[in-house]
């Protein structure tokens, strides 16, 4: 009987839960108390929700709007359809009476760029005969906690972790430990995300945060210097702007940027002050003190993260505005379940007021300006929150010249960001808290180069640079230096889509390496293989030049040339020229409009099939003789009235298609006449010696096919023709083919390339391209990437995790794993060259055999096939162990001192020094000494000392640029009309050195007094 | 118990007793036969539970679709390269990985009709791949990521708890024959200790051994990198075990002895154990044939349990000391909604269970001759 009993009970749970699944998701309603009285957004809420039993009429109304919806559908699809075969002979007519022409070639015309400044120089290396790294050997392997990894750093047991640790406790910790040293990085920054629907949210209740008076007032009612000591022990800097503290926008706008920060103060009772005064405006009234709307209390509805200090945050604020009148409702939440409310809810809904936001930026910021129509206009992002932006018109207009690049010059960028800064904050659709610091714990006789924002992990010349070093701190050679990360070996690593976790990447990156290195003080790319470089762009394009090896020059009119290779044909398996490539084009556009006339054709008919339906439910409707017959039917007319605007769509977009081929006839048609026209050319030479200089770890020497296989397969893989095509890759592609116009080898030995683009950064210098074999996940050589291509090609392994998924076969693993056993395969079995049409021209039968003996010898000792021409190799990983071992690649061409001048970042010292006492109306002058490590701060390497006075009432009252002297030493000298401008009383000057090494800028203040 | 007692002459009886039914293999199929049908309903009707579960009801779909999308648009958005193109191709881009996220993910179809296909695969153990994990090598194959941890655990778990299991079974059955000795109020007095878990004891012992003395490595299955002769790589496999092992003793050992030395406690009051007594028998026999025989299905049950809670690990500890095994594996997958994952290790879970429990039935029977399968029951 009690097996009877438990069949009948689990049978009713799975009955009941299988219902339960099959209703529609529940929303995320977070107040369960309350209930949403109606669904329209009615301004008088009912009293009694009772339920009404629905009238025929408005039921039979509503199913006859809906054949009327139909039928209006099938009609504008039945137009599309009519206009369509009409335009698609105009296709066919205009590609027909096409008649080739030559493809022109225009001389390029160009004015160099000369700099009224000094250019930066690398810094000059000390002499090393040791190649490659430092120590023979690194150890890396995985330490998840981070209390774990300080014991074990005091111990010896390791020498670098290789996280970013932000927790103060720890952080206090390795603070008080003689053993350990650290370096700071920033790049993590919280704000409070409020919500501007309204001010009255579709279920009737109130958002002061849809008026900008109120957004704007949180800004005083938040202490970013409480939160920054109080949560995080002082590991940060509280921000007002959405501009990063460590960034060289926020030096070049350090005077705009402080005096917000002085209007901007904490100051509790104006906050107070200001919602005392709008709160009432918008029909909310001031109850025992409590904010009520309607005779309900105005409940601050805060959705608060949970994993890190803005749970915190989210507690502040919240008692914050209690303090002020609010009752809160603390909802407290995860990433996961946050993100469908404040990223996925409409505003309006009332999903939230409040969200405790967080942001990442992983590499130091060479551009900051386009933050404004990111962070705070409809232009950020296609979701309700950023859709529900409402501006001032202004600051809209800015955000978008400043977010399009639409500007000349810097000059003019930095003066609209000035312009936009004072918006943003009267906006406040965000208020930005603080810039959170992070350390990366090491011993303190370990040096590396660690990135400004992403720490030793994120750093890309931390192979280069790792050492040990001597008691008077020379770098010593050989040994073996271990690094810990939170996890390691985590996804599978191949170089063209594998794993792209940051400790994953920290290690490919000493396996392989890029043409440049990132400066990781400053973001710029400094040549690392190549010799030197060019830039041609645009007259007009906003453009900066910095470093010494870039030239720069300007030109009205950039034409890619006929011979330049702008396209892949993947079933011949060559490349397709200008000319080529445009002509197919316009030959293909008869036949795509056939296809699109078929296509809107084909939905017309669905469409008027689904409004002869719809009619029908209609008339079903009408002739129902009670409401639940006539509800089925109104239904049924709704849904094909769906169905028919569905069809109408397919069917119009068919139609516009073909109308815009008429267009790009003309296009098309122009490009082979007048030729293509891009905004630059960058051009890379390589030096003479590259192709005996640079080797693979497995002894291959670097030749001119490895570049030509990142070439192929940066088209390859999206074409559907290709046996390696990977629909996973196509949006990548189309955004490259989006700015990409052609790609020229001048000459392959030695090895120069011309790239034609519209892509240009806003430094010239990271706007090169050079084509080196690094992907985006890690380096390969042709050779080991041809065993991979066969084997994606016999289906037998993926290189991207999508394609893997869709087809159940093995994410490609070249390091460990069955993977590697299959490249062993296609190794052993090796079917010739892949793309032999177009690399067989350049990659002869010696090449390939030198190349897979090489392969084959190395696999054999190592046991995988990931090899790349860094300072290290993979010597041994293991995969269930957590550790990798690698070693010291003893043919890696460059000194090992190449780049120990990014070992550490030369953030200045700054001290103040002058008059305590200034008698108003005379002059007076203040001495600046800028040190590091207590050696004068070179002129030269400094990029402006810029100050501002505030005055006794906080206002500033002079603006501007100290005068070097000499090294290490700059003046200050206020004329007698700017110390006339001061009143009596406490003054304070702000000093703010911009170095041009490093992106962090030293701000230093000095108080006086103002006497008459 | 005391109406139950086990004799040769019962026993005998039991044999004539089935002897009368000549229709025993027909019950003992019709006993088999409804006794699988219950476990395999159970089964089907845990795992759609913890498919409905692990789901939230299909939430975890809304869930994961607005990580993909926020994920996505920031991930264009704030690259630099992206900040290039036009907002419309931005846009573009972004819906077009999103879409192919979805799909690859299987959001584009309905959470129901994924419901069921997960229930069809679990079933047949048809394991499939996970969403987001991957095994340690790189295959996303449920079966494999399971496999590759599965080693690491056992030796950890199986050797803490076969210790543990061992150990305190003949302690308390000494205990037992000591009621009141010095160590017999030293295991009761240190019960209390396995208030506290494994991982909390863990924390304390690598601060002793690992951090303070240096005598013990700080965690892992072994050094980086590992050692390459096998010698060598077992020792120090040894090595890393000394912990966690203690800090699981030290957890569960007392509590253990206590739980048995108290079980066997009530066994050595019984009547036939008070007459064995006065018949003169040596207490090794008294031991042997007159309390542990009939404990016998207790422990048999509780080892095959404590087999096959071996397959889950211990997430806490197996963290605390770095150990790569199921627990880490099972948590990580409920943290990234990997359902293929948590599937396949709670179906393989309840098919052992399943398995188990249909098993200790006729090892019951087997070990106790006061139990028959199909009977309902001890005879009484």
């Amino acid at each position: 009987m009690k097996r009877y009993t438990f069949l009948f009970v689990s049978l009713l749970i799975v009955a009941s839960l299988v219902l339960a699944a099959c209703q529609p998701a529940a929303e995320p309603t977070e107040e369960p108390t309350e209930e949403v009285v109606t669904e329209e957004p009615t301004e008088e809420p009912t009293e009694e929700p009772t339920e009404e039993p629905p009238d025929l009429t408005d039921i039979i109304a509503a199913a006859d709007e809906s054949a009327a919806a139909a039928a209006a559908s099938a009609e504008a699809a039945a137009a599309a359809a009519a206009q369509a075969p009409t335009d698609a002979a105009t296709v066919a007519d205009l590609v027909a009476a096409y008649v080739p022409v030559d493809y022109p070639e225009v001389a390029l015309e160009a004015t160099a760029f000369v700099p009224d400044y000094d250019l930066t120089a690398f810094p000059e290396p000390a002499a090393s005969a040791r190649t490659g790294a430092w120590p023979d050997e690194v150890i890396i392997f995985e330490e998840p906690s981070s209390d774990a990894a300080v014991n074990r750093l005091e111990t010896g047991d390791m020498d670098v972790y290789a996280y970013t640790i932000s927790d103060p406790e720890i952080a206090a910790r390795i603070e008080a430990s003689d053993a350990i040293d650290t370096y700071f990085s920033s790049g993590s920054y919280n704000e409070l995300t409020l919500n501007p629907a309204g001010p009255i949210f579709n279920d009737g209740t109130l958002n002061p945060f849809g008026v900008a008076k109120m957004r704007e007032a949180m800004n005083y009612l938040v202490d970013r210097q409480f939160l920054v000591d109080d949560l995080l022990g002082g590991l940060g800097t509280p921000r007002w702007t959405c501009l990063n503290s460590a960034a060289a926008d926020t030096a070049s706008l350090a005077a705009e940027v402080r005096a917000l920060e002085v209007k901007y103060a904490y100051d509790k009772e104006k906050a107070k002050a200001i919602f005392d005064e709008e709160m009432p405006k918008i029909g909310a009234e001031m109850v025992d003190g409590v904010w009520s709307y309607e005779g309900e209390p105005v409940e601050i509805h805060m959705l608060i993260r949970i994993e890190d200090e803005r749970l915190d945050i989210g507690d502040y604020v919240a008692n914050q505005l209690e303090d002020i009148g609010f009752t809160t409702f603390r909802d407290y939440k995860s990433s996961a379940d946050a993100s469908p409310i404040w990223i996925g809810s409409d505003p309006a809904e009332g999903g939230f007021h409040v969200y405790t936001g967080g942001w990442i930026t992983t590499a130091v910021p060479r551009l900051l300006t386009d933050n404004f129509a990111f962070f705070y206009t409809d232009m950020g992002l296609p979701y309700p929150l950023w859709q529900a932006y409402q501006n001032d018109s202004r600051f809209y207009e800015i955000s978008d010249l400043l977010g399009a690049y639409n500007y000349a010059t810097d000059s003019e960028r930095l003066a609209l960001a000035a312009e936009a800064l004072p918006l943003s904050l009267e906006d406040s659709a965000r208020i930005w808290l603080y810039d959170q610091g992070s350390i990366t714990p090491k011993l303190t006789d370990i040096s590396v180069a660690a990135d400004l924002y992403a720490g030793v992990a994120g750093s890309g010349l931390w192979a280069q640079t790792i050492h040990r070093a001597d008691e008077n701190g020379d770098p010593i050679e050989g040994g073996t230096i271990t690094v810990a990360m939170p996890s390691i070996l985590t996804e599978p690593w191949n170089p063209i889509a594998g794993t792209n976790w940051v400790y994953d990447m920290m290690p490919n990156r000493g396996l392989g390496e890029t043409a440049y290195s990132y400066d990781p003080f400053t973001g710029l790319v400094w040549p690392n293989h190549f010799e030197s470089g060019s830039m041609v762009v645009k007259t007009g394009t906003p453009i900066a030049l910095s470093l010494d090896w870039m030239d720069l020059s300007f030109a009205d009119t950039i034409v890619v040339p006929g011979d330049a290779w702008a396209y892949w044909d993947a079933a011949a398996q060559t490349f397709m020229t200008v000319p080529e490539y445009y002509t197919m084009m316009l030959n293909d556009l008869p036949a795509m409009a056939e296809a699109d006339v078929a296509a809107a054709g084909e939905n017309a008919t669905a469409a008027a099939d689904a409004a002869d339906a719809a009619a029908t439910a209609a008339a079903d409707a009408a002739a129902a003789a009670d409401v639940d017959t006539a509800q089925a039917a109104a239904d049924a007319a709704a849904e094909a009235a769906t169905t028919a605007a569905d069809a109408e769509g397919a069917a119009t977009g068919a139609a516009g298609r073909i109308a815009g081929y008429i267009d790009d006839v003309a296009t098309y048609s122009d490009v082979l006449a007048n030729g293509l026209t891009v905004k630059s050319v960058g051009t890379v030479t390589y030096p003479d010696d590259l192709y005996s200089k640079v080797k693979w770890h497995d002894g291959s020497n670097f030749s001119f096919g490895d570049v030509l296989m990142n070439m192929i397969l940066t088209f390859d893989r999206a074409m559907p023709e290709s046996a390696i095509y990977d629909e996973n890759y196509v949006p990548d592609f189309n955004s490259f083919m989006s700015t990409f116009g052609g790609v020229k080898v001048i000459s392959t030995d030695p090895l120069v390339i011309e790239t034609y683009s519209d892509a240009v950064q806003p430094d010239a210098e990271n706007s090169i391209t050079t084509w080196w074999p690094y992907y985006d996940q890690g380096t390969g050589a042709w050779h080991n990437l041809s065993l991979a291509i066969m084997a994606e090609s016999e289906g037998l392994a993926a290189f991207s995790s999508g394609k893997a998924d869709a087809n159940e076969i093995p994410w490609l693993n070249m390091v460990a794993g069955d993977t590697v056993d299959t490249l062993k395969t296609k190794l052993d079995e090796w079917a010739g060259l892949p793309y032999e049409a177009t690399m067989g021209a350049y990659v002869d039968q010696a090449e390939v055999d030198a190349r897979l003996a090489n392969l084959a010898a190395f696999q054999e000792a190592y046991g995988h096939f990931a090899i790349g021409t860094g300072p290290l190799f993979v010597e041994a990983a293991f995969p269930i162990e957590k550790s990798i071992q690698m070693t010291r690649f003893e043919d890696y061409p460059y000194p090992a001192s190449r780049w120990l001048g990014f070992s550490e970042a030369k953030i200045a010292d700054l001290a103040i020094d002058g008059d305590v006492e200034v008698t108003i109306g005379e002059e007076t002058t203040f001495a600046l000494t800028v040190t590091f490590k207590g050696d004068p701060y070179p002129m030269a390497e400094v990029d402006s000392v810029k100050f501002l006075v505030l005055d006794a009432t906080q206002t500033v009252a002079v603006v501007g640029e100290a005068v070097a002297v000499a090294d290490g030493q700059w003046q200050i000298v206020l004329t007698p009309e700017q110390t006339g401008a001061l009143s009596v009383g406490a003054n304070s000057l702000e000093v703010v050195v911009v170095s041009k090494l490093v992106a962090v800028p030293t701000a230093g203040s000095f108080d006086f007094v103002s006497i008459e | 118990m005391a109406e139950h007692p086990l004799s040769i002459e019962q026993t005998g009886a039991t044999k004539v007793s089935s002897k009368k039914r000549p229709n025993a293999w027909l019950r003992l199929a019709r006993y088999t036969g409804i006794k699988l049908i219950a476990l395999a309903f159970s089964i089907t009707v845990g795992m759609y539970l913890t498919i409905l579960v692990a789901n939230m009801g299909g939430y975890v779909d809304e869930i994961m679709k607005g990580q993909i999308r926020e994920r996505i648009s920031l991930s264009v958005s704030m690259d630099p390269e992206m900040k290039l193109l036009t907002q419309a191709e931005r846009l573009e881009k972004i819906n077009a990985q999103i879409a192919l996220e979805e799909k690859r993910l299987g959001l584009d179809q309905p959470f129901i009709k994924r419901s069921f296909r997960f229930l069809v695969d679990a079933m047949t153990l048809n394991l499939g791949r996970s969403q987001q994990l991957t095994s340690d090598t790189g295959s996303r194959q449920v079966r494999d990521i399971i496999l590759e941890r599965l080693p690491a655990t056992l030796v950890m778990m199986t050797s803490a708890n076969f210790l543990l299991f061992f150990l305190s079974l003949f302690y308390a059955l000494y205990l037992s024959r000591h009621y009141g000795s010095f160590l017999d109020k030293m295991v009761i007095a240190l019960s209390p200790t396995s208030s506290a878990p494994a991982w909390f004891y863990g924390i304390f012992l690598l601060l002793i051994f690992a951090a303070v003395l240096g005598w013990l490595p700080y965690g892992g299955m072994v050094s980086a990198p590992p050692p390459p002769e096998v010698g060598a790589y077992l020792l120090d496999l040894g090595k890393h075990l000394i912990l966690p092992i203690v800090a699981w003793m030290m957890a569960y050992f007392f509590y253990s002895v206590y739980n048995w030395r108290t079980f066997f406690l009530i066994f050595s009051m019984e009547d036939y154990v008070e007459l064995a007594r006065a018949k003169g028998l040596p207490s090794r026999d008294i031991e042997r044939r007159y309390i542990l025989r009939p404990t016998l299905p207790n422990i048999i049950t509780s080892f095959a349990l404590m087999l096959i809670t071996l397959w889950q690990g211990a997430t806490l500890t197996e963290t605390i000391f770095n150990w790569p095994g199921l627990g880490r594996m099972i948590y990580r997958a409920v943290q990234t909604f990997d359902t293929p994952v948590i599937i396949g290790s709670v179906v393989i879970f309840a098919y052992l269970l399943a398995i188990t429990v249909f098993s200790l039935d006729f090892i019951y029977a087997l070990v106790d001759p006061r139990v028959r399968v199909g009977s309902g029951g001890p005879k009484s």
